[in-house]
């Protein structure tokens, strides 16, 4: 681009027209994208994901299809903001996986709107809702009302942490993929009886693991964890945000404080895209441990896929489990 | 290849000629407030609207439902400007800094207790740009078109502050909730700094590079954006300050030459 401008500032000086060196500018931008952006398609399926745990999902169950996640583990699922790629690559899509229940609310819509790809539009066969037919908690995120701090009127979306709702989310996307793409049928169902069975024993070796969990009690911020904490038969003492939605306040942590003192909780729970600092207050007031959990696959490390996900989890609590200073 | 430009083409059509729009008035507005000196004006006038936004936001849908509130708002902060720098010239850009603070606080605080309130707040400072429809342009569209007319048959117009401010005012605010604050701060002040050499040199092009400048950096900031998938707002700012930047260097050797 340097050069390039160099080159047509001497051509432009020569002939005294101003002009000259735009055009070339123009042009240089022109064959930078005319570079870049012409990478054909060649996997069969083009997913799109709202969230990587469907992006991880797919991958074990359409290995060939080219997937793409809209955000991953350190951004907030409810909020992201506006990136050319994510039109294009829904524009481009098959199938879309999101959440549903409102979690998308505040982008999805506007997204599909400027995408303007009818396979993927609401009630279309390539929009696949991972909450739809699902039962839901119905916490606070249930309960307030819209003004008082609701974001989800459908209940709690944060279903990715319960390993049996996995299972039925995997057996939907198979059975989607097999509908949109009659040829490769066979093939998604016996990828996912193999999946199943082995997330199966897997789910029973957690639940063993994580025995010793039992009836622990947590504080976590915002209720994503809610599903993993039922699966696990953890009890979250408290909400670290006093309407979910809005971020902890000083005289929430406050009252918080004052309640858990006397009993306090196995650990402070916190998302990687949460801020970390309301839960490091509480964490230190209270001589309990701060937990950074991804909520979600990440992009790299142990943690990428689901399994390595639950095993992370479960292993992370079971260790503040394990260093937990006797009852004074 | 054909398949990537045209890929691109379609995406980017939108929020391009969202930007076209807002550079058409906020260019020869831009060079009135380099010529007045009073560059902060904008981000406090801007900063005002936005808030007038947040106040209005549960009123309804669509990004132009509260637009006469955050207008009167924009009106409102315009006035409080104007009166400001009459009464104490001396002071005038240190109390629009503080209109601008006081106004930013003011819309921290309103929006703390609102499950959506950074969002929204984020909104209105880098703007989603790419989610820009036809539906939420006509306004905006309207305004501007109102505007070059009035520059086509009364030129001088802009120098007088009866004109100046209110018309600054109305385009600021339709423009925020559009293209959000520092986009539309950048497309004021970018492209009428990047031809001050030249406009101080009397060169009778310096309103057409202005031009050429914010369209440039428009497309590279949308192509950049495009290519690197990064939000395309901030991308457009840093792209137009970097053009105006070449620009002004490039103005400098050419009339030194």
């Amino acid at each position: 681009m340097v050069h390039t401008l160099t080159d047509a500032q001497n051509r432009g000086r020569g002939h005294r027209r101003p002009r000259r060196w735009w055009g070339s500018l123009i042009a240089a931008i022109a064959l930078a994208v005319f570079g870049g952006a012409g990478s054909p398609a060649q996997a069969r399926l083009n997913i799109f994901t709202c969230e990587p745990e469907w992006a991880a999902l797919a991958r074990d169950l359409a290995p060939e299809a080219k997937i793409f996640s809209a955000t991953h583990a350190r951004q907030d699922p409810h909020d992201i903001e506006a990136r050319p790629a994510l039109i294009s690559a829904l524009r481009r899509a098959d199938l879309a996986i999101c959440t549903g229940a409102g979690l998308e609310a505040g982008w999805l819509p506007m997204l599909q709107s400027r995408a303007g790809n009818a396979r993927v539009m609401t009630g279309a066969a390539g929009l696949l809702l991972a909450t739809d037919a699902l039962p839901l908690l119905e916490d606070a995120h249930h309960h307030a009302s819209r003004d008082k701090g609701h974001i989800h009127a459908e209940g709690n979306p944060h279903i990715q942490l319960d390993p049996r709702l996995l299972a039925r989310v995997a057996a939907r996307i198979a059975d989607r993929l097999a509908a949109l793409d009659p040829g490769g049928a066979a093939s998604y169902r016996s990828r996912l009886e193999v999946w199943l069975a082995d997330w199966n024993t897997r789910i029973e070796h957690w639940q063993q693991a994580a025995k010793p969990l039992f009836g622990e009690s947590v504080i976590a911020e915002h209720s994503g964890f809610a599903y993993l904490f039922r699966w696990l038969e953890l009890y979250q003492a408290a909400d670290l945000e006093p309407v979910p939605g809005v971020p902890p306040t000083v005289s929430h942590l406050q009252t918080l404080l004052q309640r858990a003192r006397d009993d306090p909780p196995l650990a402070v729970v916190q998302a990687l895209y949460q801020d970390p600092q309301p839960g490091r207050w509480l964490a230190d007031k209270l001589a309990v441990p701060l937990l950074t959990l991804p909520s979600t696959v990440t992009a790299d490390g142990s943690t990428r896929s689901l399994q390595g996900l639950f095993d992370h989890l479960i292993r992370t609590l079971l260790a503040a489990h394990a260093q937990r200073r006797p009852p004074r | 290849m054909m398949e990537g430009v045209v890929e691109l083409g379609s995406v980017l059509a939108a929020p391009f000629t969202a930007g076209l729009l807002v550079l058409v008035s906020h260019v020869p507005l831009g060079e009135q407030v380099l010529r007045r000196g009073i560059v902060f004006i904008d981000l406090a006038i801007a900063q005002i609207a936005a808030l007038g936004v947040l106040l209005t936001a549960g009123w309804g849908n669509g990004p132009f439902s509260g637009w006469w509130m955050s207008t009167a708002a924009a009106l409102a902060g315009a006035g409080l400007v104007a009166w400001l720098a009459r009464a104490w010239p001396e002071q005038r850009e240190a109390l629009i800094g503080l209109v601008y603070v006081g106004g930013a606080a003011a819309a921290i605080l309103w929006v703390s207790a609102d499950p959506h309130g950074a969002q929204k707040l984020r909104a209105l400072l880098a703007g989603d740009i790419l989610w820009v429809g036809a539906d939420s342009l006509w306004l905006l569209a309207v305004g501007t078109a109102l505007f070059t007319a009035l520059g086509f048959r009364h030129p001088a117009a802009l120098n007088r502050d009866i004109v100046f401010y209110p018309a600054f005012a109305i385009l600021v605010s339709l423009s925020v909730p559009v293209l959000g604050l520092y986009l539309v701060f950048t497309a004021l002040i970018a492209p009428a700094l990047g031809v001050h050499r030249l406009r101080q040199a009397g060169h009778p092009r310096a309103r057409s590079a202005a031009y050429a400048i914010g369209v440039i950096g428009l497309l590279m900031g949308l192509t950049g954006s495009y290519l690197l998938d990064t939000p395309s707002g901030p991308a457009i700012v840093l792209a137009l300050i970097a053009t105006a930047a070449v620009s002004s260097a490039l103005a400098a050797v050419r009339l030194r030459g």
